[in-house]
């Protein structure tokens, strides 16, 4: 802001040069005169009659006003002259103050329009510059309440989890010293009622020349956001609250059905035996059988279900599965009926992956049941590895999957393949197309879940009456030749 | 006594409702699913039709949608245990609007059984006109 006009300065500034020129030619011109008045006496003779002194004086009142108007005709012309341009001076020093205090008040706007808080500190850390963001934000009536104030005890004296924040170690004060920007994602502030406020900021050194000269910070109020994914958590908890009695409901109708059957065959076998009696022995065993079948109906199906429920302790290891298929192919042909036929294709390099080899076990030998029960009896069953450099598109639990490469671990059979609708089913628990007894309608969704585990996905690849091929995708952590 | 088609795709809980409807002196005709038992109805007579719902190839639904279609129909006795995506009641319920004459909840005692079966054939008769009978 220009400071006020003040007359004694603008005396000394411009009219005391004047009053100091006037007086240099009043006195340059009163020597003249003198000098004048001299040469008129000189003029003369030595001796001087009355009349003659009479005319010499009138001569010398004459010179003195010829003089005197010059003098002042000169001074006020001088006058106006250093009037005109110290007039012109001023009014060019007025404009451009008036142009500076609207530059000025456009940058004051700029800056209170913001939603950011915006301060600035010296190098001792006392606050210079602050918006009305700011002031709002730390609970101040206005940015007049922090001008002076050490911003880092008003602020940012106490970390979130309550220990004090020495000014050494603030990350914001420290930019005096190296010079380096610094952002901040989650950090707390201290309003002025004591409560905190969570913050991102980002902070430069304010520099002229090469000089620091202080700080300044840009921080953003991220209570509004923190209440939002507060939010979004407690919806994401209750979502996967309802997805788990979706799934705990659908496991429930699933055992009641399987489980209404069994107990329809134990307690109607009881029953035709309380009715027949012993009467035929042949007919009570086979009742009896019947009863103890549907026993282990039960157990079987209660395995099953603690295997799907129960959340299994994988043991992660790098494994080779090349080596894993050798060592499983063995057992594996006992799975199927002796005449259908096991096949292997290994691909020719080694390909690791981070597993739990028991479990990829369990994955492969209920994909080669599966593939024995769709499969005539003359079927063929093939078991391979393969490489692959990403997922397929359309894979199952392809959702979030890490970057390629990928290892493969494939089982095709020669069945009657899967048709599209059933396709998208399949990984369903308790969903099954085979006859009651030949499983439980698990194997798959506990597949998907392992593989799940195991951060990979499944693709399927089939069209009824044309076999099916299942391969399992994980990620590759290593391959490298095998030595021939 | 009477001619039963029996449709159900567990072979132990068809035996024993088989046995169940032999001990009533019943002839009973086994399919394991509805379209093996659409193929049966095509080729004989019943007097009576005891499906179970949940099946694979064709369920007791589309055994009983197509048996309403038509006109002289043998009387409907649905059976159920539950799904994994419906319950028992569910299933059931949705049975029973399908104006058939009786749905009954696994597991089913002989005595249940037996008076169903009793009072649906008995029904069926009442309403049969004399000259057919």
């Amino acid at each position: 802001m220009s400071q006020p006009l003040q007359p004694y300065r603008l005396f000394l500034q411009h009219f005391a040069p004047l009053a100091f020129m006037i007086t240099l030619l009043a006195g340059g011109f009163w020597l003249v005169e003198q000098h004048g008045h001299q040469n008129l006496l000189d003029g003369t003779g030595i001796d001087l009659n009355p009349h003659q002194v009479r005319q010499l004086l009138d001569k010398f009142n004459t010179h003195q006003v010829e003089t005197i108007g010059v003098v002042t005709i000169i001074a006020l012309l001088a006058a106006a002259l250093i009037a005109w341009y110290t007039a012109k001076n001023r009014l060019r020093q007025l404009l451009i103050e008036q142009e500076n205090r609207e530059q000025l008040r456009q940058i004051e706007l700029l800056l209170d329009s913001t939603l950011e808080g915006i301060y600035a500190v010296d190098c001792a850390g006392n606050c210079i510059m602050a918006n009305r963001s700011c002031a709002q934000l730390l609970g101040y009536d206005g940015p007049h309440n922090l001008l002076g104030r050490q911003m880092h005890e008003l602020i940012h004296h106490t970390r979130s989890d309550g220990s004090p924040y020495p000014l050494d170690e603030c990350k914001v004060h420290t930019i005096v010293g190296t010079g380096a920007a610094v952002t901040t994602l989650h950090e707390i502030f201290w309003r002025k009622d004591g409560s905190s406020l969570p913050v991102a900021y980002t902070a430069h050194p304010i520099k002229d020349g090469d000089q620091i000269i202080g700080v300044v910070c840009a921080f953003m109020d991220l209570s509004e956001q923190k209440q939002a994914e507060a939010q979004m958590a407690q919806l994401e908890d209750q979502l996967r609250q309802a997805q788990k009695m979706e799934a705990i409901g659908q496991l429930a109708s699933g055992v009641s059905h399987d489980f209404n059957n069994i107990l329809q065959v134990i307690s109607g076998n009881a029953q035709l035996l309380q009715l027949v009696g012993d009467h035929d022995p042949a007919a009570l065993q086979h009742r009896l059988g019947e009863i103890v079948k549907a026993v282990e109906r039960g157990v079987n199906l209660t395995r099953a279900m603690l295997a799907f429920a129960r959340r299994q302790a994988i043991a992660l290891r790098p494994v080779e599965l090349n080596d894993l298929l050798r060592e499983s192919v063995p057992l594996a042909r006992n799975l199927l009926v002796k005449t259908q036929r096991l096949e292997l294709q290994l691909h020719p390099e080694a390909l690791t992956v981070t597993a739990d080899a028991t479990l990829l076990q369990q994955v492969l030998f209920n994909l080669l049941t599966n593939a024995r029960d769709a499969m005539p009896e003359d079927g063929t069953v093939t078991v391979g590895t393969a490489w692959s450099d990403q997922a397929p598109e359309q894979a199952v639990g392809g959702e979030q999957l890490p970057a390629g490469p990928f290892a493969l671990l494939w089982v095709q059979d020669t069945g009657q393949g899967i048709s599209v609708e059933i396709r998208d089913k399949i990984f369903e628990p308790f969903f099954s197309t085979k006859g009651v007894g030949k499983g439980t309608g698990l194997g798959l969704a506990m597949i998907y879940g392992t593989i799940k585990q195991h951060h990979g996905c499944i693709h399927i690849e089939s069209e009824p009456g044309q076999g099916c091929r299942v391969s399992i995708y994980l990620p590759c952590i290593e391959q490298q030749r095998t030595a021939s | 006594m009477a001619r039963i088609l029996l449709i159900d795709d567990d072979p132990q809980v068809r035996s024993v409702l088989e046995g169940f409807l032999h001990h009533d002196g019943h002839q009973v005709i086994c399919a394991a699913n509805g379209r093996e038992a659409t193929r049966l109805l095509e080729q004989q007579r019943v007097d009576l039709v005891l499906t179970d719902i949940v099946m694979p190839e064709q369920d007791g639904f589309e055994v009983i949608i197509n048996l309403t279609a038509q006109v002289d129909r043998p009387p409907i006795i649905a059976i159920s245990g539950g799904s994994s995506r419906l319950s028992q009641q569910m299933l059931l319920s949705m049975a029973s609007k399908m104006r058939i004459e009786r749905v009954l909840a696994k597991p089913i005692s002989y005595q249940q059984l037996s008076a169903a079966v009793s009072e649906v054939l008995a029904a069926a008769l009442a309403a049969t006109p004399p000259h057919t009978q």
